[in-house]
């Protein structure tokens, strides 16, 4: 036969030697075992094959506004900033994780998109483990009505786990977090297994936003046994599974969850942080449906990469300028607005955020829930974010200063936020040393070093900060905001949320009191007076807003929306998603 | 032999009781206060007072005297309690214990590769010597040890991403778990930590091999007829591995401290993600733990490499 007189000649004659036929099935080993490591990458989404369905950005396009109608199955992986260190609730910090095992009196509304959810910047909240938001009989009582729910473990919540929960969190000695934020509780009841009334002190505005952000319901069994340091057990609409700290958290659906029909993902893993690289190689290759936070740059390629993804926007308080106010020459007011009117806010944006952004003041304009303006609506005092370097002299010619003005700044390394910080930092330094005004002795420093040093009011000259819209964009704000331009007996004691180091007797009267005004437009017009105080005096000088980019995987439901507070790792809403087909 | 073996773990001891010093002093060096870490870190700013500090501080033990927290923390070691970590409380033994197999994994990973790819790349080197190949090879190796892994892992993190859409599996799956998913999580970590070590053995079997191959045993192997094949693998391979394995143990160091870096840039949870999160939140015991750890590793490593001269090389006796 033609055919095997070719091979056996071949073979025979040794065209085809042992050793290259060897070499020939080495190499197509090789292949496959090349074709399976790359050709078999888990797609760890639910509901079937890649969509590339260009979905709506931010809160555009039609929306199945019912979230009750999802799809039970797949698993989420999200990307978060890096609070997967702990699982101790109280003693710990591990409110992020708790947000998907633990349940709230209340919780806040976002995560859906209107009409069914609230806007991503909105911290408007809805019940949770409360049948409805509380009855307040008077300004100091809140009265929360339980309804029928279990922990992981079967037992049923009841209002003595709620009040052990809060007391633990408010006033145990080991707390390490939440009792900062609680300084105005009073006391909890429970008058019955279904109710819980809580008694604060004084009026506080952010009572609801506590309860849903710090104040997890707990299991007193559970926290007492000893098994809360090797896992988490809430009430919550996701399961604790494992972790691996700092890298991984894993997660499964709770089928006993209160709140029918969620959740929706059968399984969900958070991921630590990691190199920026892998953060958006993961989502370029599918492997997480949910990015974390990216500034504009970072944006733009992912944008690239993943064409089809849902972008999510928000603006964010722009990056901020402290100088230490009760020092030399900084003592002096004119010295601080010449500081302001002497910065290009525009090529501020140019350099840290693509040219991107707004001029911003202390209080921030980006929450319109608050009422706060934006700088050139801030009457006398808008002229002092504009660029007029010549005005900026005269003004430091009139306060009799020396120039350039021999200072510190201090700032963080960009380990901590990213580049795009230093940069701006190195940018305010450069304009100021070009205009022949300052001349600044850098340093850099890691964050374990800022929170002993500057981040806390300790340090000499001036800092230089990522901004946060004087505590507004925290999901409890009131403290915040309250902290930051205190001067309690007209002192600034360190350490302190005040970097400024601002003593302002009227400011300090309103930033308590901004706390304490549960009526929304007499707490706007607090607002406005402080904003004026703060602008005129220049405690601390803002540039331009920044964004906040997050990415959401489009098989993700149309619902779905990816609020601001993402960035806080609150998670609670993670339960309305679903995965479509 | 039996009796070396005694010996060398005998002379072990003091080397990992003064490592332990050295740690234990060290970790107290890094600035920032425990109890602020743990405070802010939690999203509490600024205004912590120091009763709470002092409080945590008590609860912690970190008031009492550096020396009776150092004996305590000994005594605790010698009976295998690496003690409880400072920020989750969780028993860093344990955690020590998740997190090994992922860093042994990535480690023994980059030193197979290396040996893969630098002992042939030597020899091949060796016996090309001044042609094009050795020049190739010596030009890559060159550059490959200039390169640092963790460049080298971004951008093979970046690169298919961007190109092909194409990332390793998310996580760490155990081997025994899944055997596919783990190497398709663990090669790119292996290629990237592996490549600039490999670099060091292809150039050192190389010089090795160039030496060995003019040795007179060598010539009147080839006199007697033996084929070319037998020797250079079995005559002059051998004694050229003399150098290369003290390489490799000098070279274990350098592996276990890279995987710190390659750890972070793949996501995988090891000891290097480990002691980097410990670090930056200054938990005492399990920096302590896992320095500890690394240190036992590479002590261990060279004794290993040691212990092996004796297989290698008959003349060797102990």
């Amino acid at each position: 036969m033609p055919g095997s007189d070719y091979w056996n000649k071949y073979l025979v004659q040794q065209k085809v030697t042992r050793r290259q036929a060897l070499r020939g099935l080495g190499l197509v080993g090789g292949g496959v075992a090349a074709l399976s490591l790359v050709g078999c990458s888990d797609d760890s989404g639910g509901g079937g094959g890649g969509s590339s369905a260009t979905g709506p950005t931010g809160t555009t396009g039609s929306v199945n506004a019912d979230s009750t109608k999802g799809k039970v199955g797949g698993t989420f992986v999200q990307q978060t900033s890096g609070f997967l260190s702990s699982i101790a609730l109280v003693t710990g910090n591990a409110e992020g994780a708790a947000s998907r095992t633990h349940s709230s009196l209340v919780a806040f509304a976002y995560g859906r998109k209107a009409p069914e959810g609230a806007s991503g910047l909105s911290l408007q909240a809805e019940p949770d483990l409360a049948v409805a938001l509380p009855e307040q009989a008077g300004e100091l009582t809140y009265n929360f009505k339980l309804q029928p729910a279990n922990f992981h473990n079967g037992k049923p919540v009841t209002s003595e786990d709620v009040k052990y929960s809060i007391e633990r969190a408010a006033f145990d000695p080991k707390t390490v977090n939440a009792r900062f934020f609680v300084p105005w509780l009073d006391k909890v009841t429970a008058p019955d297994a279904q109710t819980v009334t809580i008694q604060t002190k004084a009026p506080y505005v952010d009572v609801l936003n506590v309860l849903a952000v710090y104040l997890r319901v707990m299991s007193k069994e559970h926290e007492e046994s000893g098994e809360a340091e090797k896992k988490l057990m809430g009430s919550g609409p996701f399961v604790f599974v494992e972790t691996q700290p700092p890298a991984i958290m894993k997660f499964k659906r709770n089928p006993d969850y209160f709140r029918k029909p969620y959740p929706y993902f059968d399984e969900m893993t958070l991921l630590g942080p990691t190199d920026d690289a892998k953060q958006l190689a993961d989502f370029a290759s599918r492997q997480t449906h949910m990015t974390y936070w990216r500034n504009e740059t970072e944006r733009d390629r992912i944008k690239q990469a993943r064409p089809d993804a849902t972008l999510f926007q928000y603006p964010y308080s722009s990056m901020n300028f402290f100088m230490r106010a009760d020092q030399d020459p900084w003592k002096d007011k004119r010295v601080r607005q010449a500081m302001s009117m002497a910065m290009d806010r525009k090529k501020f944006a140019q350099v840290t955020s693509n040219g991107e952004g707004d001029p911003d003041q202390a209080l921030s304009w980006i929450f319109p829930d608050f009422g706060t303006r934006k700088p050139q609506d801030l009457g006398s005092s808008a002229k002092l974010f504009e660029y007029n370097p010549t005005e900026a002299k005269k003004l430091l010619s009139a306060a009799n200063v020396t120039l350039p003005i021999q200072t510190d700044m201090w700032h963080w390394n960009s380990s901590v936020v990213g580049q795009a910080y230093v940069d701006g930092a190195t940018f305010v330094q450069s304009q100021l040393a070009e205009l022949g005004l300052v001349k600044f002795t850098d340093h850099e420093t890691t964050h374990p070093q800022a929170l002993q040093g500057w981040l806390v009011g300790e340090y000499s000259g001036t800092c230089f900060f990522i901004g946060d819209g004087g505590g507004f964009v925290y999901n409890t704000p009131a403290a915040r905001v309250q902290n930051t331009f205190s001067a309690p007996d007209g002192k600034v004691t360190t350490p302190t949320d005040n970097r400024p180091h601002a003593v302002d007797a009227r400011l300090t009267e309103l930033s308590a009191a901004q706390a304490q005004t549960l009526d929304s437009a007499k707490r706007k017009s607090v607002f406005r007076e402080m904003e004026e105080i703060i602008a005129d005096n220049m405690w601390v000088i803002n540039y331009t807003t920044q964004q906040r980019n997050f990415f959401l995987d489009p098989k993700v439901s149309d619902n779905a929306q990816i609020p601001l507070w993402a960035y806080g790792a609150d998670g609670a809403y993670l339960k309305y998603w679903w995965f479509d087909a | 032999m039996a009796k070396y073996i005694a010996t060398r773990l005998t002379l072990t001891l003091p080397t990992l009781l003064l490592l332990s010093i050295f740690v234990f002093g060290a970790v107290r060096i890094i600035p920032g206060d425990v109890c602020q870490l743990i405070l802010q870190t939690g999203g509490t700013q600024g205004a912590i007072d120091q009763e709470t500090c002092d409080r945590i501080n008590v609860a912690l033990g970190l008031d009492k005297p550096v020396t009776t927290q150092y004996a305590s923390w000994l005594g605790n070691v010698l009976t295998g309690d690496l003690g409880k970590s400072l920020f989750n409380k969780r028993d860093v033994a344990h955690d020590i214990q998740l997190r090994m197999a992922v860093t042994l994994e990535i480690a023994m990973l980059g030193s197979l590769f290396s040996l893969l790819i630098g002992v042939p790349m030597g020899v091949a080197s060796a016996l090309k010597q001044n042609k094009l190949p050795d020049h190739a090879l010596r030009f890559l190796a060159v550059g490959w040890l200039s390169i640092p892994s963790f460049w080298v892992g971004t951008l093979l993190v970046t690169l298919p991403a961007l190109w092909w859409h194409y990332a390793p599996p998310v996580g760490y799956t155990n081997i025994w778990d899944d055997p596919i998913r783990n190497i398709q999580q663990m090669y790119l970590p292996m290629i990237a930590i592996g490549l600039g070590i490999s670099a060091g053995m292809a150039r050192l079997t190389r010089s090795s091999m160039l030496e060995v191959l003019r040795e007179d045993y060598v010539r009147t192997a080839r006199a007697k007829g033996l084929g070319n094949t037998t020797v250079i693998y079995k005559h002059a391979l051998r004694n050229a591995l003399l150098p290369v394995v003290t390489l490799f143990g000098i070279q274990t160091a350098l592996l276990l401290s890279g995987t710190v870096v390659i750890e972070l840039i793949f996501g995988l949870p090891g000891m290097g993600t480990f002691l980097l999160d410990s670090v930056q939140l200054k938990d005492y015991p399990a920096i302590q733990g896992a320095v500890l750890f690394f240190a036992v590793v590479v002590v261990f490593a060279n004794l290993a490499v040691d212990l092996s001269y004796a297989l290698l090389d008959p003349r060797v006796q102990y």
